[in-house]
């Protein structure tokens, strides 16, 4: 395991433009049904990706072959220069709260916990020391403009969806993984959570991919992808064909 | 308080109080052996120890059991031959010729005891006892009584045949019944309330494994903090079940209702056995709680849920299982019951453990044909419900599991109590039939009690006749004994008891009442009974008074008298008081721990029912945007009860039709149950019409309080 860690800090601290995460030729079945078809893409650090589509076209599924969740039925997936298909289901969630950052459509908080000990939780995963981890959540917190020592009950949907971006930043990953962000969100906390989302790449130095069915927040970022029936396609692409 | 804390307070609650009951069951069959083993001891303790020279003898003694007030008592002859002989057990000294000790169970009757045997002066005290409720006398006969039987001499106390001071008498019965019992009733519907506990809140827990998986959690670690989390409310159980065996190890504590003490010598002496027990139980809730809440590899990073497959194969197996053992208990019946019983136990478990299959199956099945109706009938309620029932059975089918099983289960045991019994019955069908009409007096085997004998024909009295019944044994031609009866007597008295002219007539109480079943050849004659005792034939008196008139307490009171032990004066239907009696004691204790594991199982099917009918209520919720929401979750709420409650009543009530067979007296005979399983089943309905009504209220306070913008409340 410390080698694969290793091998993937190597290849993507201070990489520049190199990808950070790369997925070639990847499809997926669940029993009879083809749901993803040799999908390949590449993220690298400071650059943000988003896909869209409609709902059922495969997008979550293709998010969840990336963070190495589930395998895929072909192709591999490669988070700097390890591939995950390889990996036992321990090493590549080591891998993931490490390297990758993960963004969900509904937060996905734990309610009993505050802001902060929900933000420090994937730190304290990694054995991290718990002060540093509170400090780090805190500042994180803080410059979201999200009160630390609320109980995460009682946040509101803006407020819970920048916990949640806070807690996918806590252990400076390499790789942030959104998937439907703002999908919970009005007009207007939608576009203060993409604007936190889509400066991450330049302030951070990470690789950004999203997942959106919202044409305004992906026109955000530096390359949007299309995917339609499990297949990926530019965005520029698809737009002439339709 | 907000809704979601107390469900995180509610599963800690549930998984400790369940642990408890499983260390608490677990305890129950240690303790049942414990006990067992300390009355034993205290038995042999107090038990005479036979020494065959009657110089180096200090007593004799003749145990018997009489009964007064219908129920069975240890009467033990004593009779002190030097002034050095020990009192026995529990007495500072020996009671005077013609005087009683009695234990304190048998003060009441002091009364019937000193006019039968003699004037009651002392008290045992406790240390004399096997159990602080025991029926105990020391009968010391007058010097100049005639002593009849095998009397044994001793020296001294701690003798370790049994069978000189106790035989199979309740509370030192072997203790196997009473282990499968609670194997059966208690610790599986413990195991049962765990898993049922370990499940509360389980999707939102699950859920929260899944997001911690993709945070980066490991699986060993979600495990591991998974047994920490399981850790402290298994520990609080497990602590409450030692205080309460610490408890019992402090106080003799009564059992109500079984007629039964737990001593706290017994319980101090398995202390070594009951802290492993502790452990074990509190280690198996633990791993148990562990494996049903385990983290499952995650799928996505959506929320999703997992049904299982309910294959119709199952409850294909199912009915044949069902449909082969009832049947071949009823043909085993008539060879031997216990094959019959193993039949019904064996059928029983399979059908247990492929209930919640089946009911699965079921629901999907109904949920089909429900989904259909509610197509073409236009009706949103049941369309919904049948969709919902067909695609995702889950919650329905466990409801309709849980309270078939308890069906199922509390039915075998009504059952059991119905054999049980059945001797019980009998006797006492017997009794208030022939009680006053005819009595029986027991016979020795011995010429020299000839004369009293005829004191006793002579206490009989001119209204009664006096039938005389002799029993022997033959050696057939091929050197096989057979064995013969002979009723002599007068032909009226005779024609009172169902003597034909030649034979007994089928429904003779002589049948039951002498065990003449056992007979190969029954000889029915009139004349004159030959009332003399001889040494190889075993004879009995049959007094007979056709005016009703008969008074056995006063008949046993007339000719206590002439010897020791006095010769038994039984009412029809008393011959069997000790077997009835055993029988009634293993019947209490059926109750007892049936109505603790139908306890403990409804607990278990009602923290099912709680947090399903407030899942289901609350789905329904955002349809308050366009709909007559309220409506609309009640009619949901109610179809689906009726979903459950057919499935309940289609497997349980089925289920314990065909596998609740009594064996009885009557042959093998369901009848018995079937009132039961009726009744159950209307409770199981009523208990799931009772959910769906609390699913209804969950989903109107839901739809009151939802908003545009809500999802689902969680």
């Amino acid at each position: 395991m410390t080698t694969a860690l290793s091998d993937v800090n190597r290849s993507t601290r201070g990489a520049g433009e190199r990808p950070t995460l790369v997925a070639r030729e990847i499809g997926f079945r669940a029993g009879r049904t083809t749901i993803l078809r040799g999908v390949s893409l590449s993220v690298a650090s400071g650059r943000s990706v988003a896909i869209q589509g409609r709902s059922g076209s495969g997008k979550s599924t293709l998010l969840t072959l990336l963070m190495g969740l589930v395998r895929p039925t072909a192709g591999s997936v490669h988070l700097g220069s390890v591939g995950l298909s390889g990996l036992s289901r321990a090493r590549r969630a080591d891998l993931r709260a490490q390297h990758v950052g993960v963004v969900f459509q509904d937060a996905e908080l734990l309610d009993e916990l505050t802001a902060e000990e929900n933000v420090a939780l994937p730190a304290l995963l990694q054995k991290r020391d718990r002060a540093v981890a509170r400090s780090r959540a805190r500042h994180l917190l803080a410059e979201l403009d999200v009160p630390h020592d609320r109980s995460s009950a009682v946040l509101s949907g803006g407020e819970r969806q920048r916990v949640g971006v806070a807690r996918a930043l806590i252990n400076d990953p390499q790789v942030i993984l959104a998937d439907e962000p703002t999908g919970a969100l009005d007009a207007e906390l939608r576009d203060a959570a993409a604007s936190l989302l889509f400066d991450l790449p330049a302030r951070t130095g990470c690789a950004l991919l999203v997942v959106t069915h919202d044409p305004s927040v992906a026109s955000r970022a530096d390359e949007r992808y299309v995917m339609d029936a499990g297949e990926l396609r530019s965005w520029r692409a698809a737009a002439v064909r339709s | 308080m907000t809704r979601r804390v107390r469900w995180s307070f509610r599963r800690p609650a549930a998984i400790a109080a369940a642990t408890a009951l499983l260390t608490l069951s677990l305890a129950a069959i240690v303790l049942v052996t414990a006990t067992y083993e300390g009355r034993v001891e205290r038995t042999v303790a107090r038990t005479p120890l036979v020494v065959s020279e009657e110089t180096s003898a200090d007593f004799r003694f003749k145990h018997t059991f009489g009964d007064v007030e219908r129920r069975q008592f240890s009467a033990v002859y004593v009779e002190p031959w030097s002034d050095d002989a020990v009192p026995p057990p529990g007495l500072d000294e020996w009671p005077d010729p013609g005087t009683v000790a009695v234990s304190e169970a048998l003060l009441g009757a002091s009364a019937e005891l000193t006019a039968r045997y003699g004037t009651v002066t002392a008290v045992i005290d406790g240390d004399g006892l096997v159990v602080p409720n025991e029926r105990l006398a020391y009968i010391v006969p007058p010097a100049d009584v005639l002593t009849t039987g095998t009397w044994h001499t001793a020296s001294g106390y701690g003798g370790t045949n049994r069978n000189h001071m106790a035989g199979e008498i309740w509370h030192v019965k072997e203790p196997e019944q009473l282990v499968y019992l609670a194997v059966f009733a208690l610790v599986a519907p413990a195991l049962v309330l765990v898993v049922g506990a370990a499940q509360l809140d389980e999707r939102r827990r699950r859920r929260r494994y899944e997001v911690l998986e993709v945070l980066g959690a490991r699986p060993a670690r979600l495990w591991r903090d998974q047994a920490l989390v399981l850790g402290g409310p298994v520990l609080a159980g497990t602590g409450a079940a030692c205080a309460v065996l610490l408890f019992a190890a402090l106080v003799d504590l009564p059992l109500w209702g079984a007629d039964y003490w737990l001593q706290s010598d017994d319980v101090r002496r398995a202390a070594g056995r009951l802290t492993l027990t502790a452990v074990g139980g509190g280690l198996a809730a633990w791993l148990l709680a562990a494996v049903v809440s385990r983290p499952t590899a995650v799928r996505g990073t959506r929320p999703r849920s997992r049904e299982p497959r309910y294959p119709g194969w199952v409850a294909v197996l199912a009915a044949v299982v069902i449909a082969v053992t009832g049947r071949e208990a009823i043909q085993r019946v008539s060879g031997s019951t216990d094959d019959a019983a193993v039949w019904i136990l064996g059928g029983s478990l399979v059908a247990l453990i492929l209930t919640p299959w089946v009911c699965g199956w079921l629901v999907r099945t109904s949920g089909a044909v429900v989904h259909s109706v509610g197509r073409r009938a236009s009706r949103p309620a049941v369309l919904v419900v049948g969709a919902q029932s067909d695609v995702s059975p889950r919650s329905s089918a466990r409801l309709a599991a849980a309270c078939a099983m308890v069906v199922l289960l509390v039915s075998q045991l009504f059952a059991l109590v119905s054999m049980a019994n059945d001797l019980a019955r009998v006797t006492e069908a017997a009794h208030e039939r022939y009680d006053g009409i005819y009595a029986t007096i027991g016979v020795p085997k011995d010429p020299s009690a000839q004369s009293a004998l005829d004191s006793v024909v002579a206490a009989v009295g001119q209204d009664a006749t006096v039938l005389d019944v002799r029993t022997w044994g033959e050696e057939n031609d091929d050197g096989r004994l057979r064995f013969v009866a002979e009723v002599r007597g007068d032909r009226a008295a005779m024609a009172d008891l169902g003597f034909d002219g030649e034979s007994l007539t089928p429904d003779s109480p002589l049948h039951g009442m002498l065990e003449l079943q056992a007979m190969n050849d029954i000889a029915v004659n009139e004349g004159s009974p030959r009332i003399a005792l001889a040494e190889d034939v075993q004879q009995m008196l049959l007094v007979v008074d056709a005016t009703g008139g008969l008074d056995t307490q006063e008949l046993q009171t007339a000719i206590s008298g002439i010897s020791a032990p006095p010769w038994d004066v039984r009412a029809p239907g008393d011959l069997d008081i000790g077997g009835a009696e055993l029988e009634v004691h293993q019947t209490r204790w059926v109750a007892w721990f049936g109505t603790l594991g139908a306890a403990m199982l409804l607990a278990a099917v009602s923290l099912r029912t709680w947090q399903a009918a407030e899942e289901h209520g609350k789905r329904g919720a955002p349809l308050a945007a366009f709909t007559n929401a309220r409506g609309f979750v009640a009619a949901r709420a109610w179809t689906r009860g009726a979903v459950v409650a057919a499935t309940t009543v289609l497997a349980g009530g089925v289920a314990a039709y065909h596998l609740s067979w009594v064996v009885d007296a009557s042959g093998a005979d369901g009848s018995p149950v079937r009132r039961t399983i009726l009744v159950l089943c209307v409770l199981a309905v009523v208990a799931v019409a009772g959910s769906a009504a609390y699913e209804a209220r969950s989903g109107r306070v839901a739809v009151s309080r939802w908003r545009p913008g809500q999802r689902e409340t969680r």
